[in-house]
């Protein structure tokens, strides 16, 4: 770990974090919906197209243009219990919901940041499809402003505090559809914003985590899974800054900050070597690609030898000194080689590129390669990168490719990319200009007056740390407990359960949330999901004496599994606590009598087997106090 | 625009909209950006900067401690639409004109003004793929929301239209216009330009054409196809057929009306089915034609309204003076939109006597929107027949109110009873469709 840190700090790691937290204030941000997602969209359905607008230079933004030109068309699923014809972009905007906007002023004034005077509801131009508007509505809330974060003991810089709609949930991409269910659009989502003053993965982890915990504290925050996402803008070494989208979840954000780090050193080291076998710009202008379809004629390669039979060319190109670099691995099993095939794949419709690192292989022979790099003309230290498709098509990835070699001399090149879910990172599309943005001029300006900002202050956010205290001190459980309690979202829900029993510990109830619960996920289930009432219920029976509490989690789960109340499932599953001991009594004997062979075990491990299978087949109808005392009398214990 | 603080601030500070500052306030708070025009509600006493993130904030004038002018920041290049689309040569020659409405409006992305742009250079950077479709001539007539648009406009539009149509130049008219009152300017046109050579349409549309998912482009796309294409003539209505952007519905100028605020969809043709409608590739699927192109045709124009007109609408517990001020402001027909087949309260019977023996034309159609008038079902209706009101079958209530002011303004009032029972621009249909989409 120590000379990671020292790693991060020599190459200057600066990360900045974007984080977006939905809210459920009760309604949507600009229509009186609902907040909820269904699990299988449907309702009607609407196509549409969204064309670019044009700047006042009458441009358009490269990447939108692009979207529009490949003909791309939208298919909205509008479910009715949580869209209206807001979302559908068939009525105008409702005016801001005041309690998202009362929280977000909130958490502004607690990380000291400025608020705006006025609020001003703009729009952000997004034609991918994921508003029906062709646009995001998004606002300023507030500027600068700091968070201290303890776990590293120092300040990290706020840039700026949003309030803006969700956008809708993407379903599937078929050819040139695009499916988006529009449940989601228009979820009151804050979004803050650091200054890169973050140093190291583990830091970025840290400040996620406070500044999640604050927004918590507000007891609007949204819970489960896709309801905070980071954004990340990170540099190295003063350079590019690059923008990766869409990290879920906090393990995932350390893994990201490291590949990108890690990637960034290997670009950079790649533009050096570069520059000593003396690659320049220039040396870019005179390749034409050279089309390579003879060579191919007998090939064994399967992706050739059929693009071929379909009147389809193989065109190349070659890269002056990039032999070697495009599989030198920048990351664990990634390298430039695989940036080129992305950027092909964002802007034709080619499925990936050959290169001359990778071969032989892929069907392609040692002759065939040494034909490539004669018919290219390639040198002892270049490349050469060829594509199957139409020519046109082949044209344009090969262009994709040269642009990337291109920058490859400068290092790190401007993109925004997206994570997967191990913490790589891919092209996703190339940086926005000057994020095109004009007034919402449907919903008027808000002034923020000092009557409103007092009325906002009687109610200030209470620290987190503040909120664990009491927890610790009203109830005896310990800090570390707390905690988790608070990580997950759950004090609400523990102060309901402890406030409904009188014979089970606080302790057992937190510990219950916190470790026990969360085993529901392996089976499906999502923990953020469950009705708190069937929780609160399944507790109330154990306490009653209904039940033993080792039985709460198998009701939960059937609670939810059969969609019924908490007696019913005692009932199913035949959890009522036994009021003969008798019948315990009886069962020992008999096991005693049919199980000669558990007499032979020593003395210990014969009381330990009983009490298993006994409590195995009463769980949670029985106190387990009560099967020991009979096991040790029956055992002369 | 209450702006007269910002204006007076600005101008102590040498400053004018548009302009880049860097601003210091008395917090020691700093933003950079340009100075923007006030929105309507915004503050007085609120200076709105649009920083470089493209965000817009509002500031207080009296926390700024120190504004400057600064040299603005570079913007980034984009692409130009234009060079993909060549304007062919070979195509139909389409006049569009502008009377007003966010059809053709463009958003200024600094100031955040919107402005109508109808030349045909823009028509065609905005809307490249016309280029392809036909010639495109531009005119702007007016520019003018739809609500304050009054009986002197349609003449207005009717003489230039008819001067457009007659000079034989073109194979299709195409009118950009508000929505709100697009019905009433469709049946006003079909009145006063009739035996037309050419389709005239009116094309608007519900999301403003600075937004991507603007309803505009397909509309006027489609319009201008169906316009140049189309083997109709006659003045007519195009707007989108759902809220899908796939298909746009033609409607007949006399029998459209907008049924909803807000939707893409919201007008529809009453008790008659749309003319054709037009996907989004083009294809054309007739319903009915009426009237087919023909350059031979003369057209013969009608051009005057009278504003000696009212259309009210009755409602339980209305008052007898509001009629009766009608006439003394000096209404000589009125249109009474009635409940169910045709009628009125009987508290109201006496004054609609006297207003008729007063020689004021008094006409019922219906708020039912869909359906016939009828006054001989019950006594209410043979009551006012009686006292002289006369019924206007299937007439939209909006339509009927347009004939009468045109009825008036070109043929006066001896002849207006018998104007308004003849059918005369498909206004009145005879036989009541069974099929046809109703509401929403």
């Amino acid at each position: 770990m120590g000379s990671k840190s020292k790693l991060y700090k020599e190459y200057d790691l600066k990360v900045g974090l974007e984080i977006h937290f939905q809210l459920d204030t009760g309604r949507k941000l600009f229509c009186k919906c609902p907040i909820g997602l269904v699990e299988e969209p449907r309702g009607i359905k609407v196509v549409r197209r969204l064309r670019p607008t044009q700047s006042e230079l009458g441009q358009i933004d490269p990447a939108a243009y692009f979207e529009f030109r490949k003909g791309i068309y939208i298919e909205y699923i509008a479910p009715p219990d949580y869209t209206c014809l807001v979302e559908l972009d068939e009525e105008p905007p409702h005016l801001i919901d005041r309690d998202s906007l009362d929280t977000a002023l909130r958490i502004a004034d607690y990380l000291e940041s400025n608020i705006v005077d006025e609020i001003h509801v703009m729009r952000k131009i997004v034609v991918d499809g994921s508003n029906t508007t062709g646009f995001q509505r998004s606002a300023i809330i507030a500027l600068g402003g700091r968070v201290y974060v303890d776990s590293i003991g120092r300040y990290i810089g706020i840039q700026s505090i949003c309030l803006e709609e969700e956008a809708a949930r993407l379903i599937d991409r078929k050819g040139k559809k695009v499916i988006y269910s529009l449940d989601r659009l228009g979820i009151p989502l804050i979004e803050i914003a650091t200054e890169p003053d973050i140093s190291s993965p583990e830091e970025a982890v840290e400040v996620a985590k406070a500044i999640g915990r604050i927004v918590s504290a507000t007891g609007v925050k949204r819970r489960g899974i896709g309801t905070v996402r980071q954004d990340i803008n990170i540099s190295v070494g003063g350079g590019t800054i690059v923008e990766v989208k869409g990290v879920q979840k906090l393990n995932q954000l350390k893994k990201v900050v490291e590949f990108e780090f890690r990637r960034h050193l290997g670009l950079i080291e790649l533009a050096k070597i570069l520059k000593d076998r003396g690659v320049k710009d220039d040396d870019f202008n005179k390749i034409m690609p050279i089309e390579l379809s003879r060579i191919f004629e007998s090939s064994e390669c399967k992706v050739i030898k059929r693009g071929l039979a379909r009147g389809r060319v193989v065109l190349g190109v070659r890269l002056p000194g990039f032999k070697g670099l495009l599989r030198r691995e920048l990351v664990d099993g990634y390298w430039l080689g695989r940036e080129m095939a992305e950027r092909v794949r964002f802007w034709t419709g080619l499925k990936g590129i050959f290169h001359t690192d990778e071969l032989p292989g892929y069907g392609i022979s040692r002759t065939e390669l040494e034909l490539i790099y004669r018919a290219t003309d390639s040198g002892e230290y270049d490349a050469v990168v060829f594509v199957v498709g139409d020519r046109g098509e082949a044209l344009e990835a090969l262009g994709r490719v040269i642009e990337r070699a291109r920058e490859a001399l400068r290092g790190v090149p401007y993109e925004t990319r997206a994570a997967k879910e191990d913490g790589s990172t891919f092209y996703m599309r190339p940086r926005p200009g000057m994020a095109r943005m004009y007034p919402e001029t449907d919903i008027p300006p808000i002034k923020i007056t000092k009557e409103y900002l007092e009325r906002i202050r009687e109610k200030p956010i209470t620290s987190p740390s503040e909120i664990v205290k009491k927890i610790v001190g009203e109830y005896g459980i310990g800090e570390d407990l707390a905690w988790r309690l608070y990580d997950s979202d759950q004090i609400e829900l523990f102060i309901k359960i402890v406030k409904t029993i009188n014979n089970i510990s606080s302790k057992y109830a937190a510990s219950f949330l916190t470790d026990r619960l969360p085993m529901l996920e392996e089976e499906g289930i999502e923990v953020s999901s469950i009705n708190d009432n069937i929780i609160i219920e399944s507790f109330k029976a154990v306490d009653d004496g209904l039940t033993e509490k080792e039985a709460i989690l198998d009701i939960v789960k059937y609670c939810i599994e059969n969609e019924c109340n908490v007696a019913r499932a005692i009932k199913d599953l035949g959890l009522h606590k036994l009021s003969d001991i008798g019948e315990v009594e009886g069962f020992i004997n008999r096991l005693l009598e049919s199980r000669k062979d558990l007499m032979s075990l020593p003395v210990d491990i014969r009381r330990k087997r009983i009490i298993g299978i006994v409590m195995s087949k009463y769980k949670g109808r029985v106190d387990p106090k009560t099967v020991i005392k009979i096991v040790n009398q029956k055992l002369g214990g | 625009m209450n702006s007269n603080l910002i204006d007076f601030y600005l101008r102590r500070k040498k400053l004018e909209y548009g302009d880049y500052v860097s601003i210091r306030m008395v917090d020691g708070s700093q933003y950079r950006g340009y100075i923007m025009p006030k929105h309507e509600f915004s503050a007085e006493d609120i200076l709105v900067i649009k920083l470089d993130n493209g965000y817009n904030i509002g500031l207080r004038i009296d926390k700024i401690d120190e504004i400057n002018r600064e040299e603005p920041p570079k913007i980034r290049e984009g692409v130009s639409l234009e060079d993909d689309y060549p304007q062919g040569m070979d195509l139909p020659n389409i006049l569009v004109l502008g009377v007003g409405g966010t059809i053709l409006s463009r958003v200024d992305y600094i100031t955040g003004a919107v402005r109508s742009a109808v030349s045909a250079e823009e028509l065609l950077s905005i809307l490249p793929e016309v280029g392809k479709i036909a010639r495109i001539d531009t005119d702007i007539i007016m520019n003018k929301y739809s609500e304050h648009l009054t009986p002197r406009d349609w003449s207005i539009i009717a003489k230039t239209i008819y001067e457009y149509v007659s000079s034989g130049k073109y194979d299709g008219i195409v009118v950009l216009h508000g929505t709100d009152t697009l019905g009433y300017t469709a049946a006003a046109l079909s009145f006063a330009i009739q035996n037309c050579p050419i389709p005239v349409i009116l094309v608007g549309s519900q999301r403003s054409s600075d937004r991507p998912s603007s309803d505009a482009a397909l509309n006027l796309i489609s319009t201008i196809r169906i316009a140049g294409y189309a083997d109709i003539a006659g003045v007519y209505v195009a707007m989108h057929g759902g809220t899908s952007d796939n298909i746009v519905v033609l409607h007949k100028g006399t029998r459209v009306r907008k049924n909803h605020t807000s939707r893409r969809d919201a007008f529809q043709s009453i008790d008659v089915e749309p003319i054709l409608t037009i996907d989004e590739s083009g294809g054309i699927h007739y319903n009915h034609i009426e009237l087919k192109r023909d350059p031979d045709r003369y057209p013969v124009l009608y051009p005057d309204f009278s504003e000696d007109v009212a259309l009210v609408k009755f409602y339980p517990g209305m008052h007898r003076n509001i009629l009766i001020s009608l006439v003394n402001s000096g209404v000589k027909a009125l249109i009474i939109e009635g409940t169910g087949l045709g009628h009125i309260g009987g508290h109201l019977f006496d004054t609609i006597g006297a207003i008729i023996r007063d020689g004021v034309k008094v006409f019922m159609t219906s708020q039912c929107i869909w359906g016939r008038v009828n006054m001989n079902v019950y006594d209410t209706g043979r009551i006012l027949m009686k006292l002289g009101v006369v019924p206007l079958e299937n007439m939209i209530s909006e339509t009927a109110y347009v004939k009468a002011s045109w009825a008036l303004g070109n043929f006066g009032e001896r002849e207006l009873v018998e104007i308004m029972r003849t059918n005369i621009m498909g206004e009145m249909i005879e036989r009541s469709p069974i099929y046809g989409e109703r509401g929403f």
